[in-house]
């Protein structure tokens, strides 16, 4: 039985052609991937996803797609196959859905499950007319839609990878983390668009025959060469090429312009002041300065290293050694990102708890960074946006004589924590053993106690470090709620504000948890977490939810959005209303 | 200073009429020598009472005459215009002969195909929002005609409640084009938030004020950037006229995406497809839903809200503007002072929960008093289901203005009001 299966994929979209291509019937820009080897249902139908060709506009479910053998049933198919066969879109779907997934299991060095509990997510490549694409967890899926463009023709949302890896990418940060589906502070639904973002743009750097072709689209570089000039590779030139923009063919067909794509963060200008403005309080939007400061950083490294390989300004580089070096450079920081995941809060988080989540993950992994100074470029480049670390004691770490500013504070407190009534095994896999921990050490760990909490998950996994070393630790969850009216509120913390003009007699739902890592000796390493009874973190969510009415069908703020069940995602990206203080009658 | 100049009403009236679920209104300004200058302020319904509309137009051509000096259409919604396309209704409406016909700046007719060189306030923007809303029009117009085919998954009520909403969206041409023949005559006026209102020197002593809509421009200054304009998305679904309109109504077999490629029966579908397939349909109609709703909102939003000030006495009227249109007016403090003595408040929007926004309201210094209180007239049916009027808002009216609302009336079909 082989090990892998290789599959054709577009590679961008069908609008971004192969201008190396001799075949005048494939100019489309495809590749081929691997992905683990399984035996395939109809659909296709894998151990974790699963395929349906249903139309819900028209009503019409299109036969299964019978993937058959380990054979590539599109590798030479024209482009005219490759547009008309539903067959091949749901290939096209099926290996870019697993082969993220597999690049998320890789970095996090374990299996992920899914937010929704079943094994197999379902993927709908025709799902409707519409210019929309979206993740819903009540389904089980994720949905693609479908639209004419301006002459009528179709446009296929799930023949554009990055549409298709930004909403595998919601599933699966559903499944790391549940609660950031949840009403919040606009940072937690912006992290959602960002993330995904990221790992879209991101993900497409494991694919060097993809990156080479896309290199070759910008000016400075020729098709058949094998060399780019120098100044083809420059910050800016990267920040306009093909790679950095999400979504070429949907972005021009929406807004009616050839030159656009879906969007493009990486050009925002850095603005401090943006956090705190209203307009970026809309998902994508604000999705967009996360991306921005990542993707800027990974540019600004991509750049560093060409500059210190080949430090003559002028002449031409050999495009092999640029594709190898981006290749590396967004390898290493895509999977910083993935393993960040395991360090975020459970809930409410901010760009700030992202920023210490991304350096501490680095951080654990390879202490040493003064090759290229990744931590400091991603620093600077959150900084340039207003973001600073959520965690703030500078002086914590050292890295030689640099202060490793942002890494998550350990959680060596003064009262030694007590694990006289655990066992080091179960407390790696058994919740109950976590929370026996957890119980006994409330006080020392500031769990507010008259809340529910639950352990969710325990997650042990492995890492290998670019030195060899495999780095073993356990990731642990724990989830609290506390449903309250609004007076209530200064019992549980004399600094809680009812916001303006909210009667006492609104109901409320508090959250908060923490997640716990355990080194491989069975000690808490980082407590990372997002305390119910910080008055802080709760007023801000609070008059959040409460100036844009983010309240579910009973009038009740912080349960739910209101939205119908699993469709925030399709919502989100539908209709968004002005941002007003509502002043309407009930 | 000439005696045109001089002259004043000296008394002001509105006339309410009792059309079911739709707005009527006239105003009349009293002049010395028994002079009577009118203005007529909609005049729609979605009753299905036969003749119903044709007794209110000849109460109201009775009342005024024959002769009024303005007509206002505050915006597109079948419950506001549709007796200007019924076609002996319509035409006894045109006999009128009115100065000028007024309609929001979304209506002008040069801007409907996208007009480069768009006139006054139309940027490219302007008429791309104006396609979205034609667009948007067109989807409606297909859910009322084929409800089973869009709403499959909908229980029999819902699909009622969506179809009326959506009827209320349908594109009114009839009514349109008599209303521009009417304008042809003598004037039109498009207006906009802070512009001409085209009754300029046809009601002597009276200050019209335009408070909405806002153009684009304005608007942008309170809306909310989007990610993926939402006119955007209407046009994506126009999309669907060139093919799917005929999709929709040809066979089943005909209309998939892809031809000549096998399909399977639901019905003989494994369990595990079927699931997720009926889930698909639930959000399929989610989606219509939030569409429809969306539909109306951006509708009304189109409202022409005209105040009309005669001496210390204001009479507002708002059509079913909603707060996104408002939120021009009650940015600007100079609009806020004006309405601040508003005499005559013609309920925005049937009372529904945000076309009577509380910071509207706030500014009302009439409400409450026991000498000249503020009039709030309400036009709405009885057992009408679309969440209007809002109990709490009517309370409040009730409670702080001598309130008047056609929905008690059973035998009546107007009712005058002495400002």
């Amino acid at each position: 039985m082989p090990q892998t299966r290789k599959l054709t994929i577009i590679a961008q979209d069908p609008s971004v052609l192969d201008r190396e291509s001799a075949d005048a019937r494939r100019k489309i820009l495809t590749t081929a991937v691997n992905i683990p080897y399984e035996k395939l249902d109809l659909g296709p139908r894998g151990y974790r996803v699963h395929v349906v060709d249903y139309d819900a506009t028209q009503r019409v479910l299109y036969h299964p797609f019978d993937a058959g053998s380990a054979e590539d049933s599109f590798e030479k198919a024209t482009d005219h196959q490759l547009l008309t066969d539903p067959a091949f879109h749901a290939q096209n779907v099926y290996a870019i859905v697993m082969r993220l997934l597999a690049r998320f299991e890789a970095a996090l060095g374990r299996r992920i499950s899914w937010g929704f509990g079943s094994h197999q997510i379902h993927v709908v490549p025709h799902a409707f007319v519409d210019a929309n694409a979206f993740y819903s967890d009540d389904a089980q899926g994720l949905f693609f839609g479908y639209f004419p463009d301006e002459s009528g023709n179709p446009v296929y949302t799930c023949l554009s990878h990055d549409v298709v890896a930004h909403e595998a990418t919601h599933a699966l940060i559903d499944g790391l983390r549940a609660s950031y589906t949840l009403p919040s502070h606009p940072d937690q639904a912006g992290f959602h668009e960002g993330f995904a973002d990221i790992a879209a743009l991101l993900s497409v750097f494991g694919l060097p025959d993809v990156v080479r072709s896309l290199l070759i689209l910008s000016p400075g570089a020729e098709p058949g060469r094998d060399k780019i000039k120098k100044e083809a590779v420059s910050v800016e030139k990267f920040k306009n090429s093909v790679l950095m923009g999400l979504a070429e063919q949907f972005g021009q067909q929406t807004t009616r312009h050839r030159e656009n794509c879906l969007r493009r963060a990486v050009k925002r200008p850095p603005d401090p002041e943006a956090m705190k403005d209203i307009e970026f309080e809309e998902s994508h939007l604000r999705g967009e300065i996360l991306s921005a400061a990542v993707l800027n950083s990974f540019i600004r490294v991509w750049s560093k290293r060409l500059k210190q390989l080949f430090p003559d300004k002028d002449g031409n580089l050999p495009l092999s050694r640029v594709v190898e070096d981006g290749v590396d450079a967004a390898d290493q920081l895509l999977t910083m990102c993935i393993r960040a995941l395991d360090y975020c809060p459970v809930v409410d988080i901010t760009f700030s708890d992202f920023l210490s989540s991304l350096l501490t993950a680095d951080f654990e992994l390879i202490p040493d960074d003064s090759k290229y100074k990744y931590r400091d470029v991603i620093r600077s480049q959150f900084k340039a946006w207003g973001i600073e670390p959520s965690s703030g004691t500078p002086h914590q770490v050292h890295t030689g004589a640099v202060p490793e500013i942002g890494i998550w504070e350990k959680a060596f407190l003064k009262e030694p924590l007590t694990y006289e009534q655990v066992h080091r095994e179960p407390l790696e896999r058994n919740r109950d053993e976590v929370f026996h921990f957890l119980w006994e050490n409330r006080g020392k760990l500031g769990v507010y106690e008259h809340a529910y909490t639950s352990v969710i998950s325990v997650r042990p996994c492995m890492r290998v470090a670019p030195d060899g070393f495999i780095l073993r630790e356990t990731v642990s969850e724990y989830r609290q709620t506390l449903d309250i009216e609004a007076r209530q509120l200064k019992s549980i913390h004399r600094e809680m504000e009812i916001p303006e003009r909210m009667t006492e007699d609104t109901k409320i739902r508090l959250r908060g948890g923490g997640v716990l890592i355990f080194d491989e000796f069975g000690h808490l390493k980082y407590h990372i977490h997002s305390h119910i009874n910080n008055p802080e973190r709760q007023n801000r969510r609070l008059k959040y939810l409460w100036k844009n009415k983010i309240k579910d069908s009973e009038r009740r703020y912080g349960f739910t959005d209101g939205t119908a069940k699993g469709e925030r995602f399709a919502a989100r990206h539908e209709l968004r209303d002005g941002i007003f203080e509502k002043d309407e009658w009930g | 200073m000439s005696p045109q100049n001089d002259k004043k009403p000296e008394q002001v009236s509105v006339t309410m009429y009792d059309v079911g679920f739709g707005d009527c209104f006239l105003l009349t300004f009293m002049y010395a020598g028994d002079e009577k200058r009118h203005v007529v302020i909609d005049c729609g319904s979605t009753s299905k009472r036969k003749d119903h509309m044709s007794r209110v137009v000849d109460q109201l051509i009775e009342d005024c005459k024959g002769r009024v000096v303005g007509v206002v259409a505050t915006h597109r919604h079948k419950d506001h215009i549709s007796a200007f396309g019924l076609k002996d209704v319509g035409e006894k409406l045109a006999t009128l002969d009115p100065d000028v016909v007024i309609q929001p700046w979304t209506e002008h007719p040069d801007a409907e195909e996208a007009a480069l060189e768009a006139p006054s306030v139309f940027t490219s923007e302007a008429a791309n929002h104006m396609m979205g809303l034609e667009a948007a029009q067109k989807f409606a117009l297909r859910l009322v005609k084929y409800p089973n085919r869009l709403l499959s998954a909908a229980k029999p009520q819902t699909k009622k409640y969506l179809s009326k909403i959506a009827e209320l969206s349908i594109p009114n041409k009839k009514a349109i084009m008599r209303l521009t023949d009417m304008g042809k005559k003598k004037k039109h006026a498009y207006v906009h938030a802070g512009g001409r209102s085209g009754l300029e020197g046809l009601l002597p002593g009276v200050r019209v004020t335009v408070l909405g809509p806002p153009t684009l421009k304005q608007s942008q200054n309170i809306r909310r950037q989007t990610a993926w304009d939402p006119d955007e998305f209407w046009k994506l679904y126009d999309g669907l006229s060139a093919k799917s309109v005929s999709n929709i109504s040809t066979a089943r077999g005909d209309s998939k995406l892809f031809h000549n490629v096998p399909t399977t029966t639901i019905s003989r579908s494994p369990s595990y497809v079927k699931w997720v397939i009926d889930k698909l349909n639930t959000i399929q109609l989610h989606r219509v839903k939030r569409i429809v709703r969306a539909l109306d909102d951006a509708i009304n939003n189109t409202s022409v809200i005209l105040l009309f000030e005669v001496g210390n006495k204001a009479l507002l009227f708002s059509g079913d503007a909603q707060l996104e249109n408002w939120q021009y007016a009650l940015g600007k403090s100079s609009m806020k002072e004006k309405l601040k003595k508003t005499s005559v408040y013609k309920v925005g929007h049937h009372g529904s929960t945000n076309a009577t926004p509380k910071s509207l309201w706030a500014l009302f210094q009439r409400k409450g008093r026991a000498d000249h209180p503020l009039i709030s007239l309400l036009s709405s049916e009885r057992g009408h289901h679309h969440r209007v009027p809002r109990k709490s808002l009517v309370e409040a009216l009730k409670a702080e203005t001598e309130f008047h609302s056609t929905q008690p009336w059973r035998r009546r079909l107007s009712e005058t009001f002495v400002v």
